[in-house]
């Protein structure tokens, strides 16, 4: 096997185990870094991509995920210290006020 | 060979980018201010952000014929952007009139509500202009990170937090599928420009429909098409509601910028697809949006369900891919953009009146506490549900003759059903002001600043429905320039 197939299948990996988390877990935390888990997904695949393709655009685009991932992941960290201060880290997982 | 033949790079043109420049420079100094002052005056920030804005729209409205690109290609203005981006400033500074009073009264707007306005006011003017997947993307994230955190202003309240949780994990999702589809479109064509990708032609085209799925289902999750949208009500409910009228207007338009200027570029070979995709999108998100709508208490709630079922019918008029579908849209868009920001600055006006919660209750007899408010709603409320004289109905009319021009009689006939199921929470909440007795308690006085973007708001709404040729000169050229590229 090509080793970019292999470091591809890894990305559609992460990218789905990320999806996976997002939508079973219950936990603030573990949201967040399913989240993260995914744009890392994309990250891998971009850079394997460009080994495919042959140009340096995907390594760019990279750096650009990995910076704004990093500003997001910090504001929803800020988040869930704000959550916690209100309610609690035991009902957390509970955030189910607004309903219809 | 000389340096210079091997590093090409010629200076952008900046001309270009101006208005931007302006709004950065305007975040810059507010956030500078923020620093320095302990407790930054609320009447400065505001002066400071209405004179940075007026004059990046004065620089917009005189250059407005501005044609080209920079940044290496990166960067396009056309008269589309020009467009969108006078709208995303005059709504800007529309709602800069209600912020003064409802921070006094709600004590939840701090200094970082001003700097993160422009912030997002940046990107979204970025996300109007460009054909990149790399700048769509970072000006993505740059309207979303501020909208998580203007969401959350709200001092001590859980609800606020909650939604903007919720709408930070569900973007981060969005943004992460929009990106997957990056990288599918970079497989298929080699390149990040959107016009290259669209316009590339390979025997094979099972990457560039996976790509154009997942980069518009990301945006879907963004704009809150159905089956993803269940950060909307919650944000928009939670948030302090002038920013929930910033969201359903600049944000909306923002968001739905760059599916606009995919639309056009839709090729023959895959149409089909793009017809059966999206119009199923549009048909569940306006029957969706205005069925749970009926059922609300809450009128923030219920508001921001029919902007759902708004983004229904602009995705219906976006399935039709010709030109006469992208001018409805476009018309609909900015129509819509005033009639949802009116909508909710009225409850943002209303909410200071004591123990205010927006629920139906709280509209009886409004007409004889507070008539003003009461008629204005009024319009907002006829205009969202298209009664003739307003532009409602004009718009709806649009995306409905273009719907049955591209032959796409089941969107259209649903579309029927969707505003008919709507006349029921909005002439319900209508004869509540009007036709109840009750007194309801004393009601908040609007200032005159206040006063005075509201009936703006109200008449243009009135005179875009009876004069339609005053916007529609400039869509029509427009939309056709977007489907010669």
């Amino acid at each position: 096997m090509k080793i970019e197939i292999a470091y591809t299948l890894i990305s559609i990996f992460l990218f789905l185990s990320g999806l996976f988390g997002v939508i079973i877990r219950k936990n603030l935390i573990t949201l967040l870094v399913s989240t993260e888990l995914m744009l890392n997904g994309v990250n891998l695949g971009l850079v394997s991509m460009d080994k495919m393709v042959g140009g340096v655009e995907g390594q760019v685009f990279a750096l650009f995920v990995l910076t704004v991932a990093a500003a997001e992941v910090a504001v929803g960290l800020g988040l869930v210290v704000a959550i916690f201060r209100l309610r609690g880290y035991e009902s957390s997982s509970e955030i189910t006020q607004l309903r219809d | 060979m000389e340096l210079k033949d091997l590093i090409q790079i010629e200076i952008p043109k900046l001309a270009l980018f101006v208005p931007e420049l302006i709004v950065l420079i305007t975040g810059f100094v507010l956030f500078s201010l923020d620093l320095i002052y302990k407790r930054l005056s609320h009447t400065l920030a505001i002066s400071v952000s209405v004179i940075g804005y007026t004059l990046a729209l004065l620089y917009l409205v005189f250059n407005f014929d501005l044609r080209g690109e920079t940044f290496y290609g990166l960067y396009v203005r056309d008269s589309f952007s020009s467009l969108l981006q006078v709208f995303m400033i005059l709504l800007t500074i529309i709602l800069l009139a209600f912020t003064l009073q409802y921070q006094r009264f709600k004590r939840s707007l701090y200094g970082e509500f001003y700097y993160l306005l422009s912030f997002s006011l940046l990107g979204g003017m970025v996300l109007a202009s460009s054909y990149n997947l790399l700048l769509i993307y970072i000006a993505l994230e740059a309207v979303s990170v501020s909208f998580y955190i203007l969401t959350a202003l709200q001092r001590g309240d859980f609800t606020s937090k909650e939604g903007a949780f919720k709408y930070l994990i569900l973007g981060g999702l969005a943004i992460a599928l929009a990106s997957y589809g990056a990288v599918f479109l970079y497989i298929y064509a080699g390149s990040f420009d959107l016009r290259h990708v669209l316009h590339f032609n390979a025997p094979d085209k099972s990457f560039l429909i996976l790509g154009l799925v997942f980069f518009l289902f990301g945006l879907a999750i963004k704009i809150g098409v159905v089956p993803f949208h269940f950060w909307l009500p919650d944000a928009y409910q939670g948030a302090p509601t002038p920013i929930t009228a910033y969201m359903s207007s600049v944000g909306k338009i923002a968001f739905f910028a760059p599916v606009l200027r995919v639309m056009p570029l839709v090729q023959e070979s895959f149409h089909n697809t793009w017809v059966l995709v999206v119009g199923t999108l549009a048909v569940i998100t306006f029957l969706y949006g205005n069925f749970v709508a009926l059922v609300q208490k809450d009128v923030k709630r219920m508001l921001a369900y029919s902007s759902i079922a708004h983004s229904g019918y602009i995705l219906a008029g976006v399935s039709v891919a010709n030109a006469i579908g992208l001018k409805a849209v476009i018309y609909f868009l900015l129509a819509y953009s005033i009639m949802g920001m009116l909508g909710f600055l009225v409850l943002a006006v209303l909410e200071r009146s004591g123990n205010w919660e927006n629920k139906l209750e709280d509209f009886d007899g409004l007409k004889h506490s507070q008539g003003f408010m009461a008629w204005v709603f009024a319009i907002a409320l006829l205009s969202l549900l298209g009664i003739p004289p307003t532009v409602g109905f004009l718009i709806k009319a649009l995306i409905f003759m273009s719907l049955a021009y591209g032959k796409l009689w089941w969107v259209g006939i649903l579309m029927i059903v969707g505003v008919g199921v709507s006349t029921g929470y909005y002439l319900r909440l209508v004869v509540l002001m009007f036709m109840k007795e009750r007194e309801r308690r004393a009601i908040a006085n609007p200032t005159g600043f206040e006063r005075a973007s509201m009936v703006l708001m109200a008449v243009s709404l009135l005179i875009l429905g009876i004069l339609p040729m005053l916007l529609w000169n400039y869509i029509s050229p427009t939309s056709e320039m977007l489907f010669r590229r």
